[in-house]
């Protein structure tokens, strides 16, 4: 079986799960996420997106979490 | 009689916990009205503090900001882990939720790295069945080392049961289990923590072994000045550690932290098929949704504000008959002289103090607090990031942003709430852009009552969208980048009135403390400067502006004095002063619009100014108040030369 190349947090669609793969942001921004429990091999859900490209909530470790656009896009997922 | 030592003995505990797991109704049950909330020493990060007495012991309790982590990010991380391990709390307590359990656990181990003794009150433990979640309290006992008890904080159950647990703590000392990292990580750890044993520092070798792997900046600080060949073999081990996991160090131990966190879920939650979608969900998925959210984020806020206009009318029109007479019955017993006139003015800035609190500032304190308790604000703060990003903050600053709405002080001191300084303060400015409930009193009875409502539109559109674009430069020309958004989204739940109560009555607390002796001392000042007959003087030398530039009658110099104290005197002074209520006899079309402009933009009422000066100091205080002085002025006379050009009036 082939590993799927990681993608964009951002490509997933609303209802789509992922694992986190890698956080691409500065050490401060990673280690923000960190403290929230998205760390590599996380499992995140996408719950709801906004139009124009606005934030995203997602869900995971059983919690909801509101992304804005800027960070998300750093986050890179793998499909599972 | 061993026990009369431990008895009458003061107790020092703290609340410490992630946002949004009730820890703030706690700590209401507990201290009600003996809190107090300040500021951290010369910070802006604030400080809750209370006392309560319990079987004996006077218990003096601080609740620590809501915070995820205890690393350097924000002010707040710093401030709570500075005071665990510096004033030694007699113990904590580490208020969980337990349905977002295995987040709040992230947190809790970093506590348990302090090495204090530790209660965890396990809060909405109640909610899980709906979940279709099952948590076994006692296995995560066992496992933490610590007493897990079961609360319901809304209720007020199993609190006084936490506390029973943490001073049985204090009687026997306890030694703690620690929780092992992954093999590799924790010999590290353990080596680490060897080398520290000679270096003195208030928090516990352990943690400073884990921060130091996590290249926390601050505890490096501390190293370099004391033992920098200790903090070259941590930043070995840092490398070591990073070439086992492929991830920088401090992501690395995050990641084994929340592997320690999987691991004990594991253990403790089974999972029962979820039940169909509650209430709060179809809720949720309603008011967040990515096309109907906005216009039901619209209809709440119309009828917040229709409520808060219509009970604000209501109460100020009820305190304006109680108070007509008095002025009267004032002069009638100490006759009319400088000095009763002076004392006089001191008494009706009370009155107006009270005017404005009371109908205005109350019920618009009470609409915030019900929306935010009941999980609304942060749906808002989610709509809106897109936005508010384009002014250089994200989603939040729309929640002070708001509040301006209703009066720019609160709304000032509510920008606290923003994560970095630079947000704060551009944040602020924003705010000082809206304009208040005083100031649509003034365009209501000018431009709204003479021209049309048409026109008060047109006329808030222009300055929003003005304030749009004052933000975009301010956030262009400030210094730093924007923080992203990262915010916790809390499932909806009945609002407790008992907190929103508390919250609003301590806000209302600290409003009149800053803004009354500003209102009073300056209404007294105003009205002596009146008195002496300096007014003529005094609109006489800013008739270069107000005749010339804005093409006004030379006495609205004086309003726009009077404006400086509270915006909605612009309307009562030109009244007073023009012995008239029809304005239309005074002022023209044009000048209304001009006026009305003017006073929407040009400078922040006193007590805004005494706010920003509280939160930003006083030079930016100054700069914000000169700008927009300038700013209204030119914009004023640009308007009234558009105006004359079009004649579309």
């Amino acid at each position: 079986m082939n590993e799927k190349k990681p993608i964009n947090l951002m490509n997933l669609k609303v209802n789509q799960s992922a694992e986190i793969a890698f956080i691409d942001a500065g050490k401060e921004s990673a280690k923000r996420l960190a403290d929230l429990g998205l760390t590599p091999n996380t499992p995140v859900k996408v719950l709801k997106k906004t139009l124009f490209f606005g934030p995203i909530e997602i869900e995971a470790r059983g919690c909801k979490l509101a992304l804005g656009r800027g960070i998300a896009s750093k986050v890179w997922v793998k499909q599972i | 009689m061993g026990q009369t030592n431990i008895k009458n003995k003061k107790l020092n505990i703290v609340l410490a916990g992630q946002a949004n797991v009730g820890k703030s109704v706690i700590f209401n049950y507990l201290t009600g009205l003996h809190q107090h909330i300040g500021n951290w020493a010369g910070k802006t990060v604030e400080k809750a503090e209370g006392t309560l007495h319990y079987k004996g012991y006077t218990i003096d309790i601080l609740d620590l900001p809501g915070i995820y982590s205890l690393s350097t990010y924000s002010l707040e991380e710093i401030i709570s882990r500075e005071y665990i391990a510096i004033q030694k709390p007699d113990f904590i307590i580490n208020v969980v939720d337990a349905t977002h359990l295995e987040r709040n656990l992230i947190f809790t181990l970093q506590l348990l790295e302090l090495e204090k003794p530790m209660v965890m009150a396990f809060n909405m433990a109640n909610l899980l069945k709906g979940k279709g979640i099952e948590i076994d309290a006692k296995k995560l006992e066992k496992i933490l080392g610590i007493k897990v008890v079961s609360i319901e904080a809304i209720y007020g159950r199993g609190i006084n049961n936490c506390l029973d647990e943490g001073i049985s703590l204090i009687k026997r000392k306890s030694s703690r289990k620690f929780l092992k990292y992954g093999k590799e990580t924790e010999e590290l750890i353990e080596k680490l923590t060897d080398s520290l044993k000679n270096v003195k520092t208030a928090y516990p070798k352990r943690w400073v072994a884990i921060k130091l792997l996590e290249k926390d900046k601050q505890i490096e600080k501390i190293l370099k000045e004391k033992n920098p060949e200790t903090l070259e073999e941590a930043k070995n081990f840092c490398s070591e550690l990073e070439k086992i996991h492929g991830h920088d160090s401090s992501i690395a131990i995050a990641d084994e932290r929340c592997c320690l966190v999987s691991q004990i879920m594991s253990e403790v939650m089974t999972t029962k098929k979820p039940q169909k979608m509650g209430f709060g969900e179809w809720l949720d998925n309603l008011t967040g949704h990515k096309i109907w959210g906005y216009p039901i984020m619209l209809a709440i806020f119309t009828l917040v504000f229709i409520f808060i206009f219509q009970l604000g009318n209501h109460l100020s029109s009820f305190l304006e008959e109680i108070s007509s007479g008095w002025q009267i019955s004032f002069q009638n017993i100490f006759g009319i002289s400088f000095l009763s006139l002076l004392a006089w003015s001191g008494i009706e800035s009370i009155i107006a103090l009270i005017g404005i609190v009371l109908p205005y500032i109350f019920p618009f304190y009470l609409c915030l607090f019900i929306l935010e308790d009941w999980g609304y604000l942060a749906r808002v703060a989610f709509l809106t990031d897109n936005l508010m990003h384009k002014l250089g903050v994200h989603g939040k600053a729309c929640i002070p942003v708001m509040l301006g709405f209703g009066c720019n002080t609160p709304a000032c001191l509510s920008c606290r709430i923003m994560e970095t300084q630079r947000e704060r303060f551009l944040t602020g400015f924003l705010v000082t852009l809206v304009p208040c409930s005083a100031v649509a009193v003034v365009i209501l009875g000018l431009v709204g009552k003479y021209i049309g409502i048409g026109w008060v539109f047109g006329m808030y559109s222009f300055v929003i969208l003005i304030s749009i674009v004052l933000g975009m430069l301010a956030s262009k020309i400030l210094p730093g980048e924007p923080t992203a958004l990262i915010m916790d989204m809390p499932d909806y739940k009945i609002p407790n009135f008992k907190t929103i109560f508390l919250q609003t009555w301590l806000r209302l607390k600290e409003f009149i403390f800053i803004a009354g002796p500003i209102i009073i001392i300056s209404g007294i000042i105003i009205q002596g400067i009146y008195l002496a007959g300096w007014l003529t003087p005094v609109s006489d030398f800013l008739s270069p502006i107000t005749v010339n530039w804005l093409g006004l009658p030379a006495i609205t110099g004086v309003l726009l004095i009077f404006g400086i104290m509270r915006k909605e005197l612009i309307l009562v002074m030109l009244a007073t002063l023009l012995g008239t209520t029809n304005f239309a006899q005074v002022l023209t079309p044009i000048q209304m619009i001009v006026l009305g402009l003017v006073s929407m933009l040009y400078i922040p009422c006193v007590a805004t100014i005494a706010a920003l000066w509280k939160e930003f100091g006083w030079k930016k205080a100054l700069g914000i108040t000169g700008f927009k002085v300038v700013f209204a002025i030119i914009i004023g006379g640009l308007a009234l030369r558009l105006l004359n050009l079009i004649k579309i009036i």
